[in-house]
């Protein structure tokens, strides 16, 4: 991997920045949830403390009203708004209130009828009755009830009056418990013979049928059946309020009877009764707001904040302030993207989806019940998913003397602020790193695309150090920089001197080693001269002879080795002269048929070659191609050729001497133009071949501008030196 | 009258063989290890001929100094250098000093006697003109080249040449036309060179007879064979 992509790859890691942002939000989301989860329940504990330290509240709360079954009691809605009794329910409509809503199956009704009860109606049990279903809205207002009940009903059947009951067709049976009466209650019928307004009747304790004005009512018809809306005074009421729809299966068969009575009226067949009043019970308690605790607890109410009160059957005793609902909701998603990255990076935690209110008046927190069973020190809360918000609701228990639970305050509160908040920040922070990413990235990769750059002119210097021929260049170029790529440099610079430094001292270590062997062997040559003039004896003078050869062969040596030094020399003195080259082969191709066997060489100069001028030594070039002729000749085998070669290249004369020889070694190849480099085999000792021919050959090659390489012929079937010479720029 | 030969050498085992050497063929010989002796007794009395040694002891070029010095008491004396420096600048250096040749140690005893006594014909003729027809003269075209003499004239302009150059021209000369490798040269020159010393040789030569006539071009090379004397 070059190591601009490897920076590349490293600079991702700037992108664990806006990821470390991003939990560092989530823990401060964390923090600040779990904060005000502690804020709203030192809020609850204060309102449970109020509440309990209150006797006369905690009185109220302790009531047998709230120690009943919820599902019997009737909620009473506190309303403000006055209401038209109509029978009409479009301004209940607005108050967006929840009825209890009561349905019968066929044979089911209130009054749990045995079922071999002898009974005098017949038609009930032949013609199952279609079902009705009753919903039932209750309201209070000032000191007034509101009833009003939705009634589907598919046969209506209105009173009839000759029938001596006191409903005999459909009609609501109410039954209350003035606070006089201590114990009992009263039942009243409310019954119409018409749509419009109905008529309240009851019975006296002397079973006498009497008039009730002080309620009111409106009965109205509707598609589905009927509908009725009550006003009563809350004084009629007491404390206790049983409502039940008696639905007429079939008019009476029987004749009237006075002597009826409410509770043979509920056991009737006639009638199926749809409510939540129980034979011969006394009705439930209503159950409502509590006025004063609602007043108690709305003191520590404010902005965003819901405080509620829930008795231990889990009716609504106090509710005060609104979560902000619509402020927040009409930005639909203002950010497609950001809002994406947000939930991606923040992981938000899906939270239990928190239902609307639905205003039946009871509460169903959760944490309501929880917190009057669990331990007292524990904090009862959690978080809800509310459209797009989130809201934090803590329960707090209230307890009496004896540290029973009675009730419990519920406080919601909607994190609104808390995400504003993370929002700023998630929005400050994608920015921020986003341009603290972009300028690291941006920098790393400038950066990155500087120190490859130099470490690859590094490399590249280190390539063409050293040339093709395995001479290393004078130049290095040396960083100034004080860093590592610096000291590197300066380092292989110094490297490639000492090196230079090497190869020149081995370059020039033939010719020194002959001048310093040379005294001493002139020693030994002159003594040998003399030894000649000395009268010895035949056998020493063989051996006088023997030392005399090797002392002029190793003078020969000698020679060879400076040779190369010689050349040079010659190389500095060279004249450059224009001259054709063509015939110079030509003429250097007879002089060496003349020395090798008859046939071995061949010389072909091309035609394109013919007119070849070429500016250079042609003393050197003949040396040169002496060399080259030598060599061959050395390595070729007996009834080989030694072809020479002119032609012309594009831009080179192509001089080749090529020999049916030997192959060479791969790994000399490069190394076969250096000084002191043979390839020979050794076991040749009969010629001294010291490794310098060729070097002197690319010396003289180089001086001309060209260059010289070895090779073996593709077909493997001998050796090629080639030798390019440089056409002149300005021919003629 | 023996004739005197002084020989500065530092390399005594040397000195000791060419003085013995020489002794055997009848000259005298004094010995010299560095310039300031040789110097001092040259003051005293000139040799006939000085065999000098390049490097003296400590003096590199201790040689060459007493090469001048020498030259500037003795404007005729013939003087040898005798080294194991053979480098070409070497080589120019001493011929520029006066130097009368410049011969590498390990020649052989008798190529360096012939050279020696070549030198001393040249002065003997210099002092005492020899009858001309005891003379061998080579006479091609506007060359004239006396061999007792040992010197070279063309177009009746001397040409200066040292012994080994002079016996190359001689070499060439005496069958105009023919090719004369390099191996007939270095025997007719009595040395054993390489074929780059050769080379400059021929160029010097060359260069020498440019000196007295710039149209010069009897030496021709041929390639790969070696050189020609043209007419």
């Amino acid at each position: 991997m070059r190591l601009r992509r490897q920076l590349i790859l490293v600079s991702l890691l700037t992108l664990s920045l806006p990821w470390a942002g991003c939990q560092y939000i989530q823990e401060m989301e964390a923090a600040l949830r779990h904060g005000q989860i502690l804020a709203l329940d030192a809020t609850a504990q204060a309102v449970a403390q109020r509440v309990s330290s209150e006797p006369g509240l905690l009185e109220r709360l302790q009531s047998p009203r709230w120690q009943q079954p919820a599902s019997e009691q009737l909620y009473l809605h506190p309303v403000t708004t006055p209401l038209l009794l109509d029978g009409y329910d479009d301004d209940w409509r607005s108050l967006a209130l929840q009825g209890v809503e009561y349905r019968s199956d066929v044979n089911s009704s209130v009054g749990n009828h045995p079922a071999d009860e002898p009974s005098a109606g017949v038609t009930s049990s032949e013609t199952p009755a279609a079902p009705v279903g009753m919903e039932l809205t209750l309201a209070r207002q000032g000191d007034f009830l509101w009833l009003f009940a939705w009634v589907e009903d598919a046969q209506i059947r209105y009173h009839n009056p000759s029938t001596g009951l006191l409903g005999s067709g459909d009609h609501l049976l109410l039954r209350t418990a003035k606070a006089s009466m201590v114990e009992g209650w009263q039942d009243y019928v409310v019954r119409s013979g018409a749509p419009g307004e109905v008529s309240v009747v009851y019975r006296d304790r002397q079973q006498r049928e009497r008039q009730e004005h002080r309620i009111q009512g409106v009965w109205q018809e509707h598609a589905q059946g009927f509908q009725l809306e009550l006003r009563l005074p809350l004084s009629l009421v007491g404390d206790r309020l049983g409502v039940a729809l008696m639905d007429a299966v079939d008019l009476p068969p029987v004749p009237v009877v006075n002597e009826w009575t409410l509770r043979e009226l509920a056991q009737r067949p006639t009638h199926r009764g749809l409510g939540n009043i129980q034979p011969d019970v006394a009705a439930p308690y209503w159950v409502s707001l509590d006025d004063e605790l609602n007043r108690t607890v709305a003191v520590f109410s404010r902005q965003g904040l819901k405080l509620q009160l829930a008795s231990s059957n889990q009716w609504l005793l106090a509710d005060a302030g609104v979560l902000q609902t619509s402020a927040i909701r009409p930005e639909q998603q203002p950010h497609g993207l950001l809002s994406w990255l947000y939930r991606l990076a923040l992981g938000s935690k899906s939270f239990p989806v928190l239902e609307a209110d639905t205003a039946t008046g009871r509460v169903l927190a959760a944490e309501s019940l929880l917190v009057q069973i669990d331990d007292p020190a524990a904090v009862v809360g959690g978080w809800y998913q509310w459209g797009r918000k989130r809201v934090g609701r803590v329960a707090e228990a209230i307890r009496d003397e004896q540290g029973q639970p009675v009730a419990a305050v519920v406080v919601e509160q909607s994190s609104d602020n808390l995400m504003a908040l993370t929002n700023t920040a998630f929005n400050r922070l994608f920015f921020y790193t986003l341009l603290a990413t972009a300028v690291a990235g941006a920098g790393l990769l400038a950066y990155a695309s500087w120190l490859s750059l130099r470490i690859r002119r590094l490399s590249l210097a280190a390539t063409e150090a050293i040339d093709d021929s395995g001479r290393i260049q004078d130049s290095f170029p040396e960083s100034r920089a004080v860093d590592e790529v610096g000291d590197l440099t300066r380092n292989y610079a110094q490297l490639l001197t000492r090196l230079r430094e090497y190869t020149d001292y081995l370059r020039t270590l033939s010719s020194k080693l002959s001048h310093e062997l040379r005294t001493p062997l002139a020693v030994v040559r002159s003594s040998l001269d003399n030894l000649e003039h000395e009268p010895l004896s035949d056998s020493a003078r063989t051996y006088a002879r023997r030392a005399q050869d090797g002392s002029a062969r190793l003078s020969h040596i000698l020679t060879a080795m400076s040779s190369a030094t010689r050349v040079e020399e010659a190389i500095r003195q060279a004249e450059l002269e224009r001259f054709p080259l063509a015939e110079l082969i030509k003429s250097v191709g007879a002089a060496y048929g003349d020395v090798l066997p008859a046939g071995q060489l061949q010389v072909q100069v091309d035609a394109s070659a013919e007119d070849c001028l070429l500016l250079g030594a042609p003393d050197l070039l003949v040396q040169m191609l002496d060399k080259l002729v030598e060599n061959a000749a050395d390595f070729c085998p007996p009834g080989g050729t030694i072809r020479l070669g002119l032609r012309a290249a594009e831009q080179h004369w192509l001089l080749q001497v090529a020999n049916d020889g030997p192959l060479l070694p791969g790994r000399m190849q490069g190394q076969l133009f250096d000084s002191l480099v043979s390839v020979r085999d050794a076991s040749n000792r009969d010629a001294t071949h010291l490794g310098l021919g060729l070097h002197i050959v690319r010396l003289i090659v180089e001086f001309h501008g060209g260059e010289v390489v070895a090779r073996n012929r593709e077909d493997l079937s001998g050796v090629v030196f080639e030798v390019r010479l440089p056409k002149p720029a300005a021919a003629p | 009258m023996a004739r005197k030969i002084a020989i500065v050498e530092d390399e005594i085992a040397i000195a000791h063989n060419y003085r013995d050497a020489l002794t055997r063929q009848g000259y005298e010989v004094e010995l010299y290890a560095a310039r300031q002796p040789a110097l001092a007794a040259f003051r005293q009395r000139l040799p006939d001929l000085a065999i000098i040694d390049v490097g003296l002891g400590e003096e590199i070029e201790g040689g060459f100094d007493l090469c001048r010095e020498l030259r500037a008491m003795a404007p005729e004396l013939p003087i040898i250098f005798l080294t194991a420096r053979d480098s070409e600048f070497d080589v120019v250096s001493g011929l520029r000093l006066g130097a009368d040749d410049y011969l590498t140690k390990d020649i052989s005893q008798p190529h360096m006697l012939a050279r020696i006594v070549a030198l001393f014909r040249r002065v003997d003729a210099l002092r005492q003109p020899l009858a001309p027809q005891q003379e061998e003269v080579i006479e091609r075209g506007p060359l004239l080249l006396n061999l007792d003499r040992m010197c070279v004239h063309w177009q009746q302009q001397r040409v200066d040449l040292t012994v080994t150059e002079l016996w190359m021209v001689h070499a060439l000369a005496k069958h105009p036309g023919h090719v004369k490798n390099r191996q007939q040269l270095m025997d007719a020159a009595n040395v054993v060179l390489d074929d780059n010393t050769i080379t400059s040789h021929i160029k010097r030569i060359r260069k020498k007879f440019f000196q007295v006539d710039s149209q010069f071009n009897a030496i021709e090379t041929a390639y790969g064979m070696g050189y020609r004397w043209l007419l």
